[in-house]
């Protein structure tokens, strides 16, 4: 028998002495890894992270601006850009002088940009300055052969504007580190804004890159996009018709919005001058200001409508009541106030006052509804107070509370005098009348939306309440129609669609060379002429508010705004496939 | 013993020890390479299938066996020198067709555990010098046609095995250690003689890290900061900088163990160790509880050769040895190894199994059933 077999202690230490050696020996090792792991770690830990060169910020992609059928309006692209990591220039063979001065030559690098990349490179432990953002994939291509140490390539994006100045107004802009500063940019901001992650970026000693993986961006995500109301087509209409109207007036400045009432839609808003969306410093500042919703006017007669619908929903008159109009002069009662009319009428019906736009009659009718209603209707129909759309810079206008009215204001305010408001508030209660009476909030934003257009979220429509019954509603649509059929509003007619509309005249108040040339009040010469178009009247698809300011050569609604109003309604109905209006709904009833 | 009642009897320690050390490698392997990830499942349904024959079938019938697979498995080694070499090294045998590539040195681990097992329990003269010349022959012959490739990441696995095994069957230390002086003298020779350039310069590369570390020691120097900069509770997976910058060299194969050091932590990298030596102290004592001696010695053969590759493995990675191109059992992503690492807990519990043995048994009483 072997010893082992028989020596019972022998075996028994023979297991134990293999049993410890293992131990031993794994011990000894334990041992090793306690010293790489926890005495060493802070050393190995920071030779690691020497590889980890610096950490770039990566802005995610920021989303889409769609218009109300997905056409981009603002897109990002990508575009390489020049940075130094100036450590690993002046390491270099060539140091930071010769890196720079071969930068020089590729970029052209001006006198001031070149200060900049020194004084920020000469920084103490500096690791990052932008030589350039934004250069051409050329340039990047020339320079990616020259291999100069420490220059890389981040890519960022860059706001686009496919469709050039379109727009502009409402999509506003983003700055160069793709925040939005304006219009929709800003306003979505936080919706369209990517994810921002950091990507480390790893060289060896001598400069070279390790690694330039996508999966080493930490947390970095696309934006969502933004699908707004906006139809670019009808916008397009819109610009051209308004740009074509202060053209042929010579007029300043204009702007136009079109609405659908059932919505409350924005479909097409713009102002002129304006900017383009990606240099929005190159013309003048007052130019990216959004005139629809920043700008307020006098509205003159396009504010009559909203007097008579406070007359019929109270009863105080109906449209068949006749009030003489007193051959265009009539002193107020209880005031030394003069009213005129443009045109001398005698005895009118309501309809016709406002067909023919007359300011006494529409005075007489506003006696007849009082102050307090009257007030309580044209705050009812949004005046005096934001429509409460989404972009920022929208003001209020003005309305004062009638307590403060003085004697001359129930002359004044039916003829739109008096009381300022922004286009924007023209076409939202226009909008009312054409929806039987219910005001709707102006709705800019339909949805936001993910990577592949998914519904993320969606605005709904925003009824605010009904300010008027729809018989009443239905019958000053019929007068705006007859307004264009006999009256102001000719210059809108349509052969395929029933047009309803206003014609409104405003004088502006007198500037300083006016005062000093003697005149007080209101300016011999310089006017807002606008027009609001509502069509078709059988069924009112569109709300069109075009206002032009200081045209030259006319200065009438019906003469300077109409035909731009006219032509946007044709184009927009066909547009959308718009039944023609039945021939039976021509000619008023 | 029917299959039924072995399965019921198996050694559920062992085979969790095993799981929990291919579940936790798979785990990092994926965070290396997501790649050979997958690839290394379809090795693990092989090394599984080939665990099952090696635990089911009698491992006696094997042992009787040993000889022949001892001569196939030296044939094998014989064939692999006459073939061109693949990556610097006559290695690997490939099968026509598969595009798989044999390593008959892994083969030969397996082997020369039965070989010597056979070769010693019916012997009884391990106390002798005459009694060593066997089975150092039948290991040594072998080792020079490994060591001839070069493999020497097996090959240094043969001798602690060798020795361990001798010893176990009772062997006089004081011969073994004289062995291994004469060892430790021949090494002069071996480096002037035998040894090559670039293992010559791994070796100083070991020595002096600083100076070779544009080249040779890149790996070390690497693999060492991806320790190191692992800390206590490691960089979290994914997230080892080493690793996801691809600059530890090998880091699916050789140098697993420094991916798990460095998003696992000291906690991970003892962890591992602990389940490596609580494998290793498992097949110790399933080798006391056995009283068969041909099982014993496989038992004992096979703790050794896992627990010693383990070691090897981690004091490479850890820079206490010198590089020698071992794979981690049960984790470093290879065919060969993996089948073979299987194969030998297969016998473990088929060993473990054949006599009940089971960590709470009693003592072994030193009684025979002859």
């Amino acid at each position: 028998m072997s010893k082992l077999k028989t020596d019972k202690d022998r075996v028994y230490v023979r297991g134990a002495v293999l049993l410890g050696l293992i131990f031993v020996l794994f011990l000894a090792l334990a041992g090793r890894l306690v010293d790489l792991q926890y005495f060493n770690h802070n050393a190995y830990a920071e030779t690691a992270s020497s590889y980890v060169d610096s950490s770039v910020t990566w802005n995610g992609r920021r989303g889409m601006i769609v218009d109300s059928r997905l056409r981009p309006m603002a897109v990002s692209l990508k575009v390489p850009s020049c940075a130094l990591d100036p450590k690993l220039a002046k390491n270099s063979k060539t140091g930071l002088a010769g890196v720079i001065d071969s930068l020089r030559v590729s970029l052209q690098l001006s006198p001031a940009e070149l200060d900049r990349i020194y004084r920020i490179s000469s920084r103490e432990g500096s690791r990052f300055v932008w030589i350039r953002r934004r250069i051409e994939d050329s340039q990047k291509k020339t320079l990616e052969e020259l291999k100069l140490p420490g220059v890389y390539f981040p890519a960022e994006f860059e706001r686009d504007y496919p469709q050039g100045s379109l727009a502009s107004h409402v999509l506003g802009f983003s700055d160069i580190d793709g925040k939005g500063r304006e219009g929709i940019e800003n306003v979505c901001d936080s919706i369209l804004r990517g994810l921002d992650g950091s990507r480390p970026v790893w060289r060896d000693a001598l400069g070279n890159k390790l690694s330039d993986k996508e999966e080493h961006l930490k947390s970095l995500e696309p934006g969502l996009n933004v699908s707004l109301t906006i139809d670019s087509y009808i916008q397009s209409v819109a610009e051209a018709a308004l740009k074509d109207s202060i053209d042929e007036y010579k007029a300043k400045s204009g702007c136009v919005v079109v609405m659908e009432p059932c919505s409350g839609d924005i479909l097409a808003m713009a102002g002129y001058p304006d900017y383009k969306p990606e240099n929005p410093a190159e013309g003048a500042a007052k130019n990216r200001l959004n005139p629809i919703i920043a700008s307020v006017f006098e509205p003159g007669s396009i504010f009559k409508p909203f007097v008579i619908a406070a007359g019929l929903e109270l009863k105080r008159v109906t449209s068949e009541t006749v009030f003489n109009c007193e051959n265009g002069a009539w002193k107020m009662p209880e005031s030394r106030r003069v009213l005129h009319d443009a045109h001398g009428y005698g005895k009118l019906t309501v309809e016709k006052i406002l067909v023919k736009s007359s300011n006494i009659g529409t005075a007489k009718v506003a006696l007849e509804v009082g102050k307090k209603d009257l007030y309580k209707y044209l705050t009812g129909f949004g005046f005096g107070r934001k429509t409460g759309q989404p972009l920022i810079g929208e003001i209020d206008g003005t309305l004062r509370t009638p307590d403060k009215w003085s004697a001359y204001s129930m002359g004044s305010i039916p003829m739109g005098q008096e009381v300022t408001v922004t286009p924007l508030q023209v076409a939202t209660a226009y909008c009312a009348l054409a929806n039987s009476g219910v005001l709707i909030k102006p709705r800019l934003v339909r949805e936001v939306l993910d990577d592949d257009y998914n519904t993320v979220s969606a605005v709904d429509v925003q009824p605010l309440g009904r300010v008027i019954s729809p018989k009443v509603a239905k019958e000053i649509l019929l007068m705006l129609q007859k307004t264009v059929e006999e009256g102001t509003g000719k210059k809108a007619q349509l052969k395929k669609y029933t047009v309803g509309g206003k014609t409104g005249t405003a004088q502006l108040a007198v500037n300083a060379d006016e005062i000093a040339a003697g005149h007080k009040g209101y300016s011999p010469n310089r006017y807002i002429g606008s027009f609001v178009g509502v069509a078709p009247i059988e069924n009112p698809r569109l709300v069109v508010v075009v206002s032009i300011r200081e045209p030259k050569t006319a200065h009438y609604g019906g003469t300077v705004a109409a035909p731009a109003v006219r032509r946007i309604i044709d184009d927009t109905l066909h547009y959308l496939k718009v039944e023609p209006s039945p021939a039976d709904t021509k000619g008023g009833r | 013993m029917s299959w039924s009642e072995k399965i019921l009897r198996t050694h559920w320690f062992v085979l969790l020890l095993t799981l929990a050390i291919v579940g936790i490698g798979l785990y990092y392997l994926k965070s290396a390479d997501a790649g050979f990830f997958f690839r290394q499942i379809r090795w693990l349904v092989l090394g599984f299938t080939a665990m099952a024959v090696c635990y089911l079938i009698d491992y006696r019938w094997l042992l009787r066996q040993a000889y022949l697979l001892y001569a196939g498995a030296f044939s094998l080694l014989v064939v692999v020198l006459m073939l061109p070499a693949k990556r610097g090294a006559q290695s690997w045998i490939e099968v026509p067709g598969t595009g798989f590539n044999i390593q008959p040195s892994e083969v030969m681990k397996l082997c020369i555990i039965l070989v010597l097992a056979r070769n010693l329990m019916t012997r009884d003269n391990q106390a002798t010098i005459r009694g060593l010349i066997a089975p150092f022959l039948l290991l040594f012959a072998p080792l020079a046609l490994i060591l001839k490739q070069p493999d020497l990441g097996t090959g240094i696995l043969f001798p602690p095995l060798l020795f361990a095994m001798v010893y176990a069957s009772g062997a006089r230390l004081w011969h073994l250690l004289s062995v291994m002086a004469a060892g430790v003298c021949a090494l002069p020779v071996m480096w002037l003689e035998v040894m090559k350039e670039y293992q010559k310069n791994r070796v100083r590369a070991f020595l002096n890290p600083e100076i070779y570390s544009a080249r040779e020691a890149y790996q070390l120097i690497q693999s060492l900061i991806a320790i190191g900069s692992g800390g206590l509770y490691g960089m979290g997976w994914g997230e080892g900088s080493q690793n996801a910058l691809d600059l530890l060299p090998d880091k699916h194969t050789d140098f697993i163990f420094g991916v798990i050091a460095e998003e696992g932590g000291f906690v991970m990298s003892a962890t591992m160790l602990g389940l490596y030596w609580l494998f290793a102290i498992s097949g110790l004592h399933i080798s006391r509880n056995t009283s068969e001696p041909g099982g014993k010695l496989i038992a004992v053969g096979v703790s050794v050769i896992i627990g010693f590759q383990a070691l090897v493995n981690s004091g490479v990675v850890s820079a206490v040895l010198p590089t020698t191109g071992i794979t981690l059992p049960f984790i470093s992503y290879g065919g060969s190894s993996m089948i073979v690492s299987f194969c030998m807990v297969g016998l473990l519990l088929n060993v473990s199994s054949a006599k009940g043995a089971i960590l709470t048994r009693p003592k072994f009483t030193g009684e025979v059933p002859v």
